[in-house]
């Protein structure tokens, strides 16, 4: 049995029950003495402490008390049996069992409020961070919103400036033609001026309706492109055959995709009028992986070898739409075929 | 009988030129010119023309306002918008607030005269473009139309499809193998069924801006 327990030198006097020692008091001291008739001095004792590693029980040997220096944390229990010799008495065991508790730092309950402490701290940086992240991109929106507003304000202005003005040219000259109307001389001039007031009118119409926002969907743009190919090849009396998909789409295509887009059809259509001697255009909308417009006229084709003339406008074609990440195909056959493509989403 | 036109419009040779080329044709008479919004909407109920020729860029009262005062006080006489270009947003809110007709002033003297013609008899002459965009914005407001007097007839029905897709009144004239002159005659019937539908919260918003 246990007769003394001593803990960093000192005596320890709790030791019938359980001992439950702090991390401190972890150089432990056991001595022990068996109670029997025979001469104490030849009882052999050897010990085994669970929990410390250890796997064996010692040798056995008269020294009865046992030291245990630097014990780290965790459940212990001190097995120590007491041989007789000669066998006069069976071999007697005594357990006792104490705890080295951990230091406050090392137990569970602490590293799990330390992960919940760390997660929550982590988790509030990244939030602040983004948040930060998220006021300067909203503030940097805010200022390109301001700048395009403007924008358009000034441009709203000058077109209804301008506008008023060409309506005036216009109508004035009309009137002239209708005062004039026996004076064969001046009237080509006076027809000039009305058409050229109408076309800069017209323009401005483009402009207007490229920085429109309500004209933002695929589907307006569809809509106003065919619009303007079947009446400007219908005026100058071609004929336009227009295919468009029934389906059509409220994507949103931004003021620089509509503006090249239209441009560009604008110019191919203006090439089939000026140089393709064509009677009939197929025009197609195709919405597939990719956003295309098919020009197909039924006219005699490009000269590619003489093409100087127009050279400019098939250049800025594949310009506006090189822009917008696009690409301009030329086909001949049956004609010549202009292919518009732009990838999607727009 | 002549039919009664008064202009409103305040660019002078354009308020001029338009007198002129109206009352070229017998069948019109202009009795009366404004070049502002705030004499018109004075005048236009006393005098009761038919047709008013006019111009929403008007430096006091604009033109939707003058529309707004002028037709509860007289909802018989026929508001024909004028304007530079066709794209522009208030095209839609005249449209919307009883204007029924549309005409750029870019337009030709005899094609406006066509107009005017047409409006008197029944039609709503305006582009297909803003057709089409008017009969799809008053869809969105309207998911679903009633039964009765304002429900589409089938005919109508297709018109509208077409037109959302984005044909013009030719093309789909020759899609549904009818005139051109029947289908701006349903396009009016449809703008009207669409308008009485839209009317009872058209008014509140009408006022209210």
């Amino acid at each position: 049995m246990l007769t003394k327990v001593e803990v960093n030198n000192q005596g320890f006097d709790h030791f019938t029950l359980p001992g439950k020692f702090s991390y401190k008091n972890n150089n432990l001291t056991f001595s022990v003495a068996a109670a029997s008739f025979i001469d104490e001095k030849q009882v052999k004792y050897s010990y085994l402490l669970k929990g410390a590693g250890n796997r064996g029980w010692s040798i056995p040997s008269t020294t009865s008390n046992f030291n245990f220096l630097n014990l780290l944390p965790g459940n212990y229990i001190l097995h120590v049996k007491a041989d007789f010799p000669g066998g006069l008495y069976p071999s007697q065991t005594i357990s006792y069992p104490f705890v080295i508790l951990s230091p406050w730092w090392q137990t569970l309950w602490f590293r799990l409020s330390l992960i919940v402490v760390l997660t929550v701290l982590s988790a509030m940086f990244t939030r602040l961070y983004f948040r930060s992240k998220m006021k300067k991109h909203l503030i940097a929106l805010e200022k390109i919103q301001a700048i395009e507003k403007e924008r358009t304000r000034i441009a709203t202005d000058m077109h209804d400036d301008l506008g008023a003005g060409l309506s005036r040219i216009k109508f004035l000259s009309e009137t002239i033609k209708l005062k004039g109307a026996r004076d064969d001389g001046i009237t080509k001039e006076v027809e000039k001026i009305a058409a050229y007031s109408d076309e800069m009118v017209e323009k401005m119409g483009e402009i207007v309706w490229a920085l429109n926002e309500k004209n933002d969907t695929l589907a307006d743009l569809i809509a106003y492109t065919r619009s303007y190919a079947v009446d400007y090849l219908s005026n100058n009396n071609i004929n336009c055959d227009v295919h468009t998909p029934t389906d059509l789409p409220s994507t949103f295509v931004d003021g620089e995709t509509r503006r090249n887009i239209f441009l560009s059809v604008k110019e191919g259509l203006h090439n089939v009028v000026k140089h393709a001697e064509a009677t009939s255009v197929v025009f197609t909308v195709q919405l597939t992986h990719e956003f295309q417009i098919i020009i197909h006229d039924n006219g005699k084709g490009i000269d590619w070898a003489n093409i100087r003339k127009f050279s400019n406008g098939l250049e800025n074609i594949r310009k506006r739409m090189h822009d917008i990440k696009g690409k301009v195909a030329f086909e001949q056959r049956n004609g010549t075929k202009i292919a518009l493509t732009v990838p999607l989403p727009l | 009988m002549t039919i009664t036109i008064a202009i409103v419009e305040d660019l002078d040779e354009v308020r001029e030129g338009l007198n002129q080329f109206i009352e070229l044709d017998p069948a019109f008479k202009v009795i009366k010119s404004f070049s502002n919004g705030e004499e018109a909407a004075e005048t236009l109920p006393l005098i009761k023309p038919d047709i008013v020729v006019m111009d929403i860029n008007l430096p006091g009262m604009s033109g939707i306002d003058c529309i707004r005062k002028v037709k509860p006080q007289c909802p018989s006489i026929q508001f024909m918008m004028f304007t530079v270009y066709e794209n522009d947003e208030k095209v839609f809110d005249a449209l919307k607030a009883e204007a029924t007709s549309h005409l750029l002033k870019k337009t030709d003297p005899a094609t406006i005269v066509e107009s005017l013609k047409e409006l008197y008899n029944g039609g709503s002459p305006m582009s297909a473009n803003i057709a089409r965009k008017l009969v799809s914005s008053f869809y969105h407001e309207n998911e679903i139309l009633p039964a009765g007097p304002a429900r589409l007839s089938v005919r109508e029905s297709e018109i509208v499809q077409l037109l959302s897709q984005g044909l013009l009144y030719k093309e789909i004239a020759e899609n549904l193998h009818i005139s051109t002159g029947t289908v701006r005659q349903h396009i009016h019937k449809i703008y009207e069924k669409l308008h009485v539908q839209n009317r009872t919260e058209a008014i509140n918003k009408m006022f209210g801006r």
